[in-house]
């Protein structure tokens, strides 16, 4: 090979190293979630929305849930658009179930599953759905699909912490389930540094 | 085989006979009918091939045990009709305890009164939201006190309190609707209707809902009979 050829091939590969420079850029946002009021609420679940509409979910994850002594474990789902949901019958005996929901975020019946079987849902579109067993009255589920893999769920309100997100322009969102309660979204920059101190606020409608 | 066909033909008219249809009121119509939750066509189909093996299949179809939703005993099924006539005015009766908010759905027009009976031993604040912005603050209730408010707002709505998350109902409001709460396999009607054509909405929290029209003449009476089931909803 030719000495021009290998300077061509180093040139080519830096180039190919600086392009990819901000994909592979692991920056973290962290704040405080805050609520008006200091009211108690559980299972908050803060999130990053990619304000180009870009929301990376090119690497789909399957996930578990388990039908288990007339229950949906667990009862409250987080999964990314185009995540598979796979529904477990695990009783210990011989207990059909099955599971359907009427949103408008995914109407779907998957029919019934024997003890041993399972149900399979993907889940394409982002939203909070209720799902249900139409046999058990205590069967039901929720499931919260995200439109990214930036998120992070709290117990209670408090500090937060997402790490491993890209360089771009962001909206900080928070989902809970007090109805009382609405988001005030943050818009955000990551750039090559950190975000910190954020404060979302959680206000009364 | 045809000695039971009148034993079916008397069947069929004791069922019907058991349906209160409404008068007939010159230059006005009624729609009415018999509003009915069933189980999965799939757990039913299996229920009735097992011959009474699985714990919840007898000889004739299920055998609801009481880990399982018993369609034939539901309670709060609507059957509901807009009407644009109706500004609302109708009062519907809640009680709150530490159990929850009875009964566990409401379908109502803005306009609608529901009256609350605090019977728990706090107070509670009450208020109507959507999932997005619309909301509606009802105050607050003291404990052994009852309160009246007006729905102002429409949507597929929560009635929920403050104070105990656990005392919450699901409330289905739209402006002009007229609504009856049955029991399954219960009768419904609406009556002194002005002719026209009428959209109507079958409802069940747990099930959801199925939208008919119907045409309504002068001086008759048009039977809607339904069915709310996980496979009637979704067809």
């Amino acid at each position: 090979m030719k000495l021009s050829t290998y300077y061509a091939t180093f040139f080519l590969t830096l180039v190919f190293i600086c392009a990819a420079k901000p994909a592979l850029s692991n920056q973290t946002v962290s704040g405080v979630v805050s609520i008006q009021g200091n009211k108690s609420l559980s299972n908050i679940i803060v999130y990053l929305e990619n304000k180009n509409g870009s929301n990376s979910t090119s690497t789909n994850t399957a996930h578990e849930v388990v039908q288990r002594r007339l229950r949906f474990r667990p009862g409250l789902n987080i999964v990314v658009q185009g995540d598979l949901v796979k529904f477990l019958n695990a009783e210990n005996r011989e207990i059909d179930h099955n599971v359907y929901s009427l949103s408008g975020v995914k109407t779907f019946d998957l029919g019934l599953a024997e003890r041993g079987s399972q149900l399979e849902m993907t889940f394409d579109k982002p939203g909070v759905l209720n799902y249900y067993c139409s046999v058990h009255k205590l069967m039901e589920g929720r499931m919260v699909v995200l439109p990214t893999r930036h998120y992070v769920k709290l117990g209670e309100p408090g500090a937060f912490e997402i790490t491993g997100v890209p360089s771009g322009d962001w909206t900080l969102k928070a989902i809970i389930f007090h109805r009382r309660y609405k988001t005030k979204p943050l818009d955000i920059t990551v750039s090559n540094k950190s975000i910190t101190n954020l404060n979302l606020s959680i206000i009364k409608k | 085989m045809n000695k039971f066909v009148p034993v079916f033909l008397m069947f069929v008219f004791s069922a019907c006979a058991s349906i209160p249809v409404p008068p007939i009121v010159p230059g006005k119509g009624a729609v009415y009918g018999t509003l009915t939750a069933q189980s999965h066509s799939k757990i039913i189909e299996k229920a009735k091939g097992s011959g009474g093996n699985d714990d919840y299949a007898g000889p004739d179809g299920i055998i609801f045990n009481k880990d399982m939703v018993n369609y034939r005993n539901l309670k709060d099924l609507y059957a509901c009709l807009l009407d644009p006539s109706y500004t609302g005015g109708k009062q519907i009766n809640l009680t709150a305890t530490t159990e929850g908010l009875s009964p566990r759905s409401l379908a109502l027009s803005p306009g609608d009164i529901i009256s609350i009976s605090n019977s728990t031993s706090g107070p509670l604040t009450f208020f109507l939201a959507d999932m997005g912005d619309a909301f509606q603050d009802l105050g607050k209730i003291k404990p052994g006190q009852t309160e009246s408010f007006t729905i102002k707002i429409q949507g597929n709505l929560e009635l929920g309190t403050d104070e105990d998350e656990a005392i919450k109902a699901i409330v289905f409001s739209q402006s002009g609707l007229r609504s009856k709460r049955v029991a399954s396999g219960q009768a419904y009607s609406f009556e002194k209707l002005e002719p026209g054509s009428y959209d109507m909405i079958f409802w069940f929290w747990r099930l959801g809902k199925i939208h008919r029209q119907v045409q309504i003449q002068p001086g008759q009476n048009v039977a809607v009979h339904e069915t709310l089931s996980v496979n009637t909803v979704m067809r």
